[in-house]
Order: C-alpha cells, then sequence, then structure tokens
C-alpha cells in the first residue's frame, strides 16, 4: 500500500517537473503593442513606458532607454542605440527622430516572459543538498546502513518497514545456519498463498530449505506459536492495566499491535545495561492464559555486526574460515551473540515473594516483528492477577505489544513447501533446490526477488488458515569499501576477550549515532541492484 | 563498465543541452530588434524555421534559418494552418543551469551501491530541469494566441519592408 503511494508520489513528481521545468509556455499576442498613428504615440501615456522600440519608415529601428517628447511635440529626444534594416547597429547614445519618419512604436510588457529560473534554482538547490547530506551520511556513518537477511512480503509491493518477515537473521555464516519460524501475522481462507522473497541489502542468501505451516482457525481467533513451536489458538485478550518502566507509564505504546513502539536508549558508556518492565494484569478468567509480546530489535546489533566486521578489514573472510573450523571461535562468538540478545520473562509469585522464571525470547532481526507467545503456568495466576517483569538489555528492544490471551487450544500445523517458484529478478531455480534441508541452496544476491507459490488445504466452512514462515539458511554480509578503513583486529580481539574499555568505547560511539541510526537504517536500504 | 559509460553519456547529454542561439532570454527580451520565429508545417510534412520579416494581405514573408537556403521565402495566407511563434527562452542561464543539473548527478557517486537509487531520483529532476532551462521557450500558437492580423507585430518590419530596400541584402 505504501509503496503504491511512493510509487503515484514519483510519478506525480516527476509529471509536475516536467510541467514546471520542460514543457513550452504560452502567451498571448497582447504583451506587445504597436502605434502606428503618431496621436497616438503623442497622447497615449507611453511616457510611461521604460523603454520603446521605434520602427522607422526607412527599415531602421532603434531602442530607448530613455525618451521624451520635444516641446513642439514634433521629435522624440532620447538615448539608446539606433539599427540598420539587417540590426546591425550604427549608433549608440543620444538620439532625436522627428515623429514623422517613424512608422510604429511598439512596446512590450514583459511580465508575462519571467525567467522560470527560480524554481529550477531552488529544486537542483534542494536536491543538491540532499545528496550531499546522502553522500556525507553515507561517509560518516558506514556502520548505519541497511542490512537485513532475507525480507519475506505477503504483498510484493509492500514497503520494507511491512515485511511480514525476515529469515534466519542470526546466521551470518555457514556454521551459524538455523532453521527460523516466524508468525507472517497473516490469515486467508484462499486455496493458494503467494510469499514474495527479496534480497533488498549488500548481501548474499543462501536458502537452504523454506516451508510455511498453515494453522486452521475460526475467523474471530488468533494463532500463536511459542519457542518450542507449539501453536495455540486463543478468542480473548487482556490488556495490561500497568505497565511501567521507571515508574513510568508506557501503557499505551504497548497496548495494540501497531506501529507504536516502546523503546529505550542504551546506556552512555555500558552496552550491556538491562532495564525492566512491570506489566500486571487484573480481572482475569480461570483458564491457561498466555502471554504475547511483539517486537523487533533496534540498530544497535547491526551497528555492532558491521563494526566488528569492519575491525577484520580486509582479513574478514581469515576470520570466518577461522570461526567455521574452529569450535572454539565459533563458541567464543556464539557467546557474545548471546549475550545480548535474549528478552528474559519473569513472574511474581505473590505467596512466596519473588520472581520466577518464565521463559526467555530470542528471536532477533531489526526488521519484521515477531509475535511470541510464552504459556503461563497456572500457579502464576493469583487473586485473577497476573505480574510479569520483561528484562531487556536498554536500547536493544522495540516492543510493539504485550498482552495475555486465553488459550482456547493447541492447534495442528499443515507443513506446505512452495509447488512452485516464479523469479522476478535473479537466476532460475527448480522448487525442489528448497524442499529439503540438504546441500542444494537458492543463492540471492542484492535485488533479487522471488516469488513462492504455496497450495493450502481445503478448509471447513468459517475457516481460514494462519500462516506461518520457516525458513533455513545462512547470509554472507558483502564488505564495503569504507568498512575495510576501519580495520582493527587488536580492538576485535578486545571486544572478544572482554575488554571493558573497547566495550565502553563502542557504548561512546553507538550513542553518537544513536538517535539517527533507526532513520539512516531506512533510508540506506535499497532494493534494485544490477 | 557499460554502467559507467551511460552514467557518464547521461551526465555528457544533460552538459550539452543547449538554448536555441535565435532565441534571446527574457531578460535579454527587450533588446531583441529583430523579428520572432516562425515554426510551421507546410504540405508534405515540410517545415519551415525562420524569422518573420514581413506579414502582408497576402503571406508571411520569412528569412528561412537553413543556410543552405537564406532567401527570403513567402508562406501564403491559406498555408498558415497551424503554427508557432517563438518568442524567447524560459532561462536567463541555460548553459549555467543545465551544467548545474548534470554536475549534480555526479553526487551520486559519493553514495557508492545506493546511487542505484538515487541516480534515477536525481534523474527524475536533473533532466526535466536541466532540459528545461536549455530548450523549453514562450511561444504563442497560431491562430489560437495571436490572429493574423496581430501577427505583424512580431516582424522585423511591422510596418512592412521598406521601398527602396534590396531583398537580396536582407539577412
Amino acid at each position: 500500500m505504501i509503496s503504491k503511494r511512493a510509487l503515484f508520489f514519483s510519478v506525480f513528481i516527476c509529471i509536475i517537473s516536467w510541467i514546471v521545468f520542460s514543457c513550452t509556455s504560452y502567451v498571448n499576442h497582447s504583451f506587445r503593442q504597436s502605434y502606428s498613428n503618431a496621436n497616438e504615440i503623442i497622447h497615449s501615456d507611453l511616457v510611461k513606458t521604460p523603454f520603446l522600440k521605434m520602427h522607422f519608415k526607412n527599415g531602421d529601428v532603434s531602442m530607448l532607454d530613455t525618451w521624451k517628447l520635444n516641446e513642439k511635440k514634433d521629435s522624440i529626444v532620447g538615448n539608446g542605440k539606433l539599427y540598420d534594416f539587417n540590426r546591425q547597429p550604427k549608433y549608440k547614445g543620444d538620439l532625436v527622430f522627428a515623429i514623422d519618419d517613424i512608422a510604429i512604436i511598439e512596446t512590450n510588457d514583459l511580465t508575462p516572459l519571467q525567467s522560470k529560473d527560480g524554481a529550477r534554482v531552488a529544486a537542483l538547490t534542494i536536491l543538491t543538498g540532499a545528496d550531499v547530506l546522502i553522500a556525507a551520511v553515507c561517509l560518516a556513518n558506514p556502520k548505519a546502513c541497511f542490512g537485513s537477511c532475507p525480507t519475506f512480503y505477503v504483498d510484493e509491493n509492500s514497503s520494507f518497514h511491512y515485511s511480514n518477515a525476515e529469515g534466519f537473521s542470526s546466521s551470518t555464516s555457514p556454521c551459524f545456519e538455523e532453521k527460523d519460524l516466524d508468525p507472517l501475522q497473516y490469515s486467508t481462507a484462499s486455496s493458494e498463498f503467494f510469499l514474495t522473497m527479496k534480497n533488498e541489502a549488500l548481501e548474499s542468501h543462501m536458502v537452504n530449505e523454506l516451508y510455511i505451516e498453515a494453522v486452521p482457525k475460526n475467523k474471530d481467533e488468533t494463532v500463536f506459536v511459542d519457542q518450542n513451536n507449539t501453536y495455540y489458538t486463543s478468542s480473548r485478550k487482556f490488556n495490561p492495566t500497568k505497565a511501567e518502566v521507571n515508574n513510568q507509564s508506557i501503557k499505551s505504546d504497548i497496548l495494540h499491535l501497531d506501529d507504536h513502539e516502546y523503546f529505550s536508549t542504551t546506556d552512555s558508556t555500558d552496552l550491556f545495561a538491562q532495564e525492566e518492565i512491570i506489566v500486571e494484569f487484573d480481572n482475569l478468567p480461570d483458564g491457561d492464559l498466555g502471554l504475547a509480546l511483539n517486537y523487533r530489535q533496534t540498530q544497535l546489533t547491526t551497528f555492532l555486526f558491521y563494526s566488528a566486521l569492519s575491525y577484520m578489514g580486509n582479513e574478514v573472510s581469515d576470520f570466518v574460515a577461522r570461526m567455521e573450523t574452529s569450535y572454539l571461535t565459533r563458541k567464543v562468538v556464539e557467546n557474545h551473540l548471546s549475550k545480548f540478545g535474549k528478552i528474559k520473562l519473569s513472574y511474581w509469585d505473590e505467596r512466596r515473594g519473588k520472581w520466577n522464571y518464565l521463559d526467555e525470547l530470542k528471536e532477533k532481526g531489526p526488521i519484521a516483528k515477531n509475535l511470541i507467545l510464552s504459556r503461563i503456568p497456572n500457579k502464576t495466576k493469583e487473586n485473577n492477577k497476573v505480574k510479569v517483569k520483561i528484562e531487556m538489555t536498554r536500547g536493544l528492544w522495540r516492543l510493539d505489544y504485550v498482552g495475555l490471551h486465553l488459550i482456547d487450544k493447541k492447534a495442528s500445523p499443515t507443513i506446505i513447501f512452495p509447488s512452485a517458484i516464479e523469479v522476478i529478478d535473479g537466476v532460475e531455480y527448480p522448487v525442489d533446490q528448497i524442499l529439503t534441508d540438504d546441500k542444494a541452496y537458492i543463492v540471492s544476491f542484492p535485488g533479487n526477488e522471488y516469488k513462492f507459490k504455496f497450495d493450502l488445504p481445503e478448509l471447513e466452512e468459517n475457516k481460514e488458515h494462519e500462516i506461518f514462515l520457516s525458513s533455513k539458511g545462512y547470509y554472507l554480509e558483502w564488505m564495503r569499501k569504507s568498512w575495510l578503513e576501519g580495520k582493527d583486529t587488536e580492538k576485535l580481539n578486545k571486544l572478544l576477550f572482554n575488554d571493558s574499555d573497547s566495550w565502553k568505547e563502542m557504548a561512546i560511539e553507538f550513542k553518537e549515532m544513536e538517535h539517527e541510526m533507526e532513520s539512516t537504517f531506512w533510508n540506506s536500504k535499497y532494493s534494485r541492484v544490477q | 563498465m557499460k554502467k559507467s559509460i551511460l552514467f557518464l553519456l547521461l551526465v555528457i547529454i544533460l552538459g550539452a543541452c543547449s538554448a536555441p542561439k535565435y532565441l534571446s532570454s527574457p531578460e535579454d527580451f527587450k533588446n531583441q530588434v529583430k523579428g520572432l520565429t516562425l515554426k510551421v508545417e507546410l504540405e508534405d510534412s515540410y517545415r519551415l524555421k525562420g524569422e518573420i520579416i514581413e506579414v502582408n494581405s497576402t503571406g508571411v514573408v520569412v528569412l528561412p534559418q537553413r543556410l543552405n537556403n537564406r532567401t527570403l521565402t513567402t508562406i501564403p495566407k491559406s498555408a498558415l494552418l497551424g503554427a508557432k511563434v517563438l518568442i524567447s527562452t524560459t532561462s536567463n542561464d541555460p548553459r549555467g543551469i543545465s551544467s548545474w543539473a548534470a554536475a549534480v548527478n555526479l553526487i551520486t557517486l559519493g553514495h557508492g551501491v545506493f546511487a542505484v537509487i538515487t541516480l534515477p531520483a536525481n534523474l527524475l529532476v536533473t533532466v526535466p530541469v536541466g532540459n528545461g532551462a536549455a530548450s523549453a521557450t514562450y511561444q504563442m500558437k497560431y491562430p489560437e494566441d495571436v490572429s493574423y492580423e496581430q501577427l505583424h507585430k512580431f516582424a522585423r518590419f511591422p510596418q512592412g519592408i521598406p521601398e527602396g530596400i534590396d531583398l537580396s541584402k536582407i539577412y
């Protein structure tokens, strides 16, 4: 929808540009007046005219910048130029002409013939400013530029802000290849389902296996999945009565599945600093409950990942090779990845007066939101109330929704592999390339787009399928020229071995760009690389 | 390589746009002492463009722009079914603005791979701006904007070619 608007807007701007800047402008003949009668000349208000063109009976013409009638009103005295019949200059200076020698006097109103340079200069000034700004941002802040892993769209024309899912976000190398289950937050009663996969970053995406899990449900139900890939249906939700961070209410930010998100900023010296959100629910009914969170990451992990690649510089392939072949190296990296990456959930045990562990959410990625359910044990609820604590790294997460849902029942998905692939942009692949977890991959390069068709099973009346995407693979980030200039393997080693000063430097560096990171990230994304 | 050549070509094309030399700019129009330019399509798609020298009761006398045929030509009034009178350009500095429009595209080279998006976006603006500055004109449509009776005002000799002028010496 947004994309269509953007397209319409671009075409509109283009048309307006052509009309304003490029087209012919038509004017009426009345901008030029001519007088051939001497009396008309003398008695008209031509004296107010700043300049005058006089055509003489012999074919000469004179342009007078200043002029007046003499006392007898039989001559015009002025200052200007005289031209011959071929319009070659004959004289320049003070001139006197007998009115009897004048054939026609001409005046021109130049108002309709104004230069249009003002609008052109304004357009070019704005464009030049914008171009310089983009160039400056990319030069000064190369670690903020867009990176994504494969993005999936139900509506292929949707803006990248509305990507339904991003596949295997954490799989930045072959050794980290893993399966990723993402709720597309989309349901359909149709017998066919289409999903478009795009590569919108400077990355190579290797897709090993891809299928959807379709869960049948009533139209008024919502289907959730938990971290163990168990599905639940729910038809009742309960909003929090209270949601606070440091005694500040954030309830309005997390009340609905929408674009309002709660997020905080990082600690200025400690990227690992935590924050706590306390959420309370009252008047809950009997029955099984699940805590649903819809969230995505901020640009912090993107920044750290790109910084690490930058510090590797031209040794990035050596480092990746070490990680692929050395279990120890892989573990060091994994430890750091897990250091940031979880949202810890606890519930308040009223009887024991302490917080009990509930779940840890680990789904990552800054683009598509993840809607995950954590089932709440029955014993959690006391006096029809539930109090939950959400612990997470400051400045790392953007929470869109927190709500309790009454679980109706567990649901069973149907696994459906694609029946066809349409190549919108990229190399042709047979569909069986991604049907099994094997050594065969679809390799997608920047700008590539593939559309997958899925045949959905028949449904009972008034039912529809909620669609979840399972993707397995990994991606390789392309090195940027500007990153190579930041090579600092010593600093990378210090970070990997938890040097507190180095992490403090990272916190300060990120803090400087944190406020513009989100907008820079989205603005620097591109979709078509040939 | 092909992309670089295409890019340079676009820049050169934009930079190469130039205003018609026979038209004055808006700010110089007051100093314009020749007749305005008539552009007319005659029978058999023959196009004629030239300076209006005289408009008389039978037709329009023009001095064609073609260097190989600079003799006065009379277009009969009856043949003047649809024509345009070119007045001036719409820019006071066509070369400066079209050069700027071409040069601003070069900044996108600093956008790296994002130039794939920013260059086309630039061209959406710079092509019409540069092209407009270089070639857009103020015109009058005949007979909508100017009737035959009014057309003489825009001739070199609105009073008619004076007697005693050797027609072969008009250039």
